[in-house]
């Protein structure tokens, strides 16, 4: 029986196509948009976990607390400052680079047993020139510990030597040049550029990274900086021990907030206290930044899938009144207000549902594309300018949602036009026009 | 059996009320031909509707064998019309989304019958009117008595008792008119079927076996009875 009337509803859909057609266009946009931006913002928090599974959650993240260091402003605007909010703000503001270096004792870590791996690093904003480059450029240097890049892949990820070597203990003024400064520079490997007013020989240059933005957890975007080792830095910038910040990799199964809090008292009790912060904690603060980011952008799609279900019922009260000797003769035939309910309401959930399969492919189309879009040309969590590829993800229940709010919606809407038209008595609706 | 005891319909047209049947009495027996007479205004239609069971008097009742038609609810009426009442109507009154053949369905479609039974059923009657050749076709594509024909065949859908037409040749041509009044009087010889049939036209009413006349709202005894002028200021408000 229910064939029945979906095929007159179809039948009558589509002898009014145009309109049909219009009207589901409505819900298309409205479905689309939801979609699209469920997807893009499902993607972005996989991609932030992803990026966090990366790196693993059993590495600590230090700051020195000392005096003079203050936090940036992060992606998402919280300013950086008083712990322990700034000191999120401070890390994810850092864009590079970091406030001003404080000495840190990083001895105080080896009375700890968990600490398995650690390494700190130092930026600085240097002075360069090299003889290919035209006057002097003011680029980021930054110190590492020698063997950082190797014992904390998953903050290190773009730092891939591409021509030459990296630095070693025994290395002292020599640097590690990113992609796009030595294409800057004009230098090769072997050549000299002078940072400040010391030579450095370049000993390696980073491999171009086969995606763009694709840089380091802690150090952003490596095409445009320099890397030293960290010694240097203190060399050439004096100040002992100061550090940007340092990251202490812990045994797997530790307790990491335990750790945590042994890795700060450690500090204090050497005199240099730090702040710190984990890869679960940052993921958590992002994670929460987006789902309201998400949320909100949900609702606005919500109003232009309101907007499109407001069309389905116009078009539903048009199409009752234009009908309305129709409804008299079905019901001059037999039909009972049922009926006549029944085949209005099929009618307005066929534009809803057809309108939210529309809706579901433009938005998975739509998503993709701005996927790319927002891939090629911003980068977005904690990475900084080191950014991530963005693929927006579909789940089965994004989809069943999507289609099963649109059926909603265009029943709903098709509700009061069908209950006007079932009520309407049959020999005004005969004699109507 | 149809009977109509006293009936009465006032319907409100704005400010003013209009009466249009002011008390009719009418009994037509089971397989009767008759048809209703009347100049406009009179009060036929009304009265074809209320017979129907499309309306509800005001006051009086309308009988249909021992079921009064005022003591039931919509879905009542409903069930009325679908099962015992045929209509076929001046304009034709097609889906015209539809094709003939599903138009025919329709009346079945709504009583619940199986598609295939229907669909066939659908096809007899087709065949019956005339119409088994165009069964695909849409109203568009057909004429004025070949839609007729469809009607008078979705009018016979459920095997009514009585078969209700308001000038059913009243947009047809003298010839396809006189064609479908044969079509009725057919159905009426052969199949025993009670016949109702509203027009204006002198001509088509002596095809009925009886004819009723209609006079501002009464019954009246012939074709130029109208009511005196004391009858009516008895019945204005």
């Amino acid at each position: 029986m229910l064939n029945d009337y979906l095929r007159l509803s179809m039948k009558s859909l589509r002898h009014r196509s145009l309109r049909s057609w219009l009207t589901i266009l409505g819900i298309v946009v409205g479905v689309a948009a939801v979609v699209a931006l469920i997807a893009i913002g499902q993607g972005m928090q996989r991609s932030v976990e992803k990026q966090f599974e990366t790196i693993g959650y059993n590495t600590v993240i230090v700051f020195p607390a000392g005096e003079g260091v203050a936090g940036g402003e992060g992606p998402f605007g919280q300013e950086g400052g008083a712990r322990p909010g700034g000191m999120m703000g401070g890390f994810m503001g850092m864009r590079g680079g970091f406030g001003e270096a404080t000495a840190v004792d990083m001895s105080a870590l080896e009375a700890l047993p968990m600490v398995v791996n650690a390494g700190a690093q130092r930026s600085e904003t240097a002075m360069v020139t090299s003889e290919g480059l035209d006057g002097q450029g003011f680029l980021r240097l930054t110190g590492l510990t020698p063997d950082m890049p190797e014992s904390f892949p998953g903050y290190f990820g773009g730092y891939v030597i591409g021509d030459g070597r990296t630095f070693t203990e025994d290395d002292l003024y020599v640097v590690v040049l990113g992609h796009s400064v030595a294409v800057d520079l004009g230098v090769q490997v072997g050549d000299e550029i002078t940072v400040e007013t010391i030579p450095f020989e370049v000993i390696g240059i980073l491999a171009e990274p086969e995606e763009e933005g694709r840089g380091g957890f802690t150090i952003g975007n490596m095409r445009n900086s320099l890397f030293t080792p960290i010694a240097t830095l203190e060399d050439l910038y004096e100040n002992p021990g100061a550090i940007s910040q340092a990251l202490v990799e812990v045994a797997e199964g530790t307790d990491l907030e335990q750790a945590t809090q042994l890795i700060e008292t450690a500090f204090s009790q050497a005199g240099t206290p730090v702040m710190t912060t984990t890869a679960s904690e940052m993921s958590e603060q992002i994670s929460g930044v987006l789902s309201s980011v998400n949320l909100t952008l949900s609702a606005i799609a919500g109003i232009s899938l309101l907007v499109g279900a407001i069309g389905v019922m116009n078009t539903m009260y048009m199409s009752v009144l234009e009908r309305t000797r129709e409804i008299g003769i079905m019901k001059a035939i037999g039909a009972k207000d049922k009926h006549v309910l029944r085949l209005f309401l099929i009618e307005s959930s066929l534009l809803g549902i057809i309108g939210g399969a529309l809706g579901v492919l433009v938005g998975v189309g739509i998503s993709g594309l701005a996927g790319k879009v927002i891939t090629g040309s911003i980068a977005f969590g904690p990475i900084g300018q080191g950014g991530m590829a963005l693929s927006p993800h579909f789940s089965a229940w994004l989809i069943v949602a999507a289609l099963g709010l649109s059926l909603v919606l265009g029943a709903l809407a098709g509700a009061l036009p069908a209950r006007r038209g079932a009520k309407f008595p049959p020999v005004r609706a005969l004699r109507y026009g | 059996m149809i009977k109509a005891e006293n009936a009465t319909r006032t319907f409100a047209m704005g400010t003013t009320k209009v009466r249009a049947l002011r008390g009719v009495d009418l009994k037509i027996e089971d397989g009767e031909f008759v048809a209703i007479m009347g100049p406009s205004g009179s009060g036929k239609s009304t009265l074809l509707y209320l017979l129907g069971a499309l309306d509800r008097p005001d006051a009086g009742s309308i009988l249909h064998g021992d079921q009064d038609v005022a003591d039931c609810d919509s879905d009542g009426l409903a069930e009325l019309r679908g099962k015992r009442i045929g209509f076929v109507f001046q304009m034709f009154s097609l889906m015209t989304t539809l094709s003939a053949l599903d138009n025919v369905e329709l009346p079945m479609m709504f009583q619940g019958m199986p598609r295939a039974k229907r669909r066939k059923r659908a096809e007899e009657l087709l065949e019956l009117v005339g119409m088994g050749d165009r069964m695909g076709h849409r109203p568009s594509e057909l004429s004025g008595g070949e839609q007729q024909r469809v009607a008078i065949a979705r009018a016979l859908a459920n095997e009514p008792d009585v078969l209700l037409a308001d000038e059913p040749t009243g947009n047809l041509d003298s010839y396809t008119g006189a064609q479908i009044i044969e079509l009725l009087e057919t159905l009426n010889r052969e199949r025993g079927m009670t016949v109702v049939l509203v027009t204006h036209d002198a001509s088509l009413a002596s095809h009925a076996e009886r004819n009723i006349h209609l006079w501002d709202g009464r019954m009246a005894d012939g074709p130029m009875d109208e009511p005196s002028a004391e009858r009516r200021n008895t019945d204005a408000e």
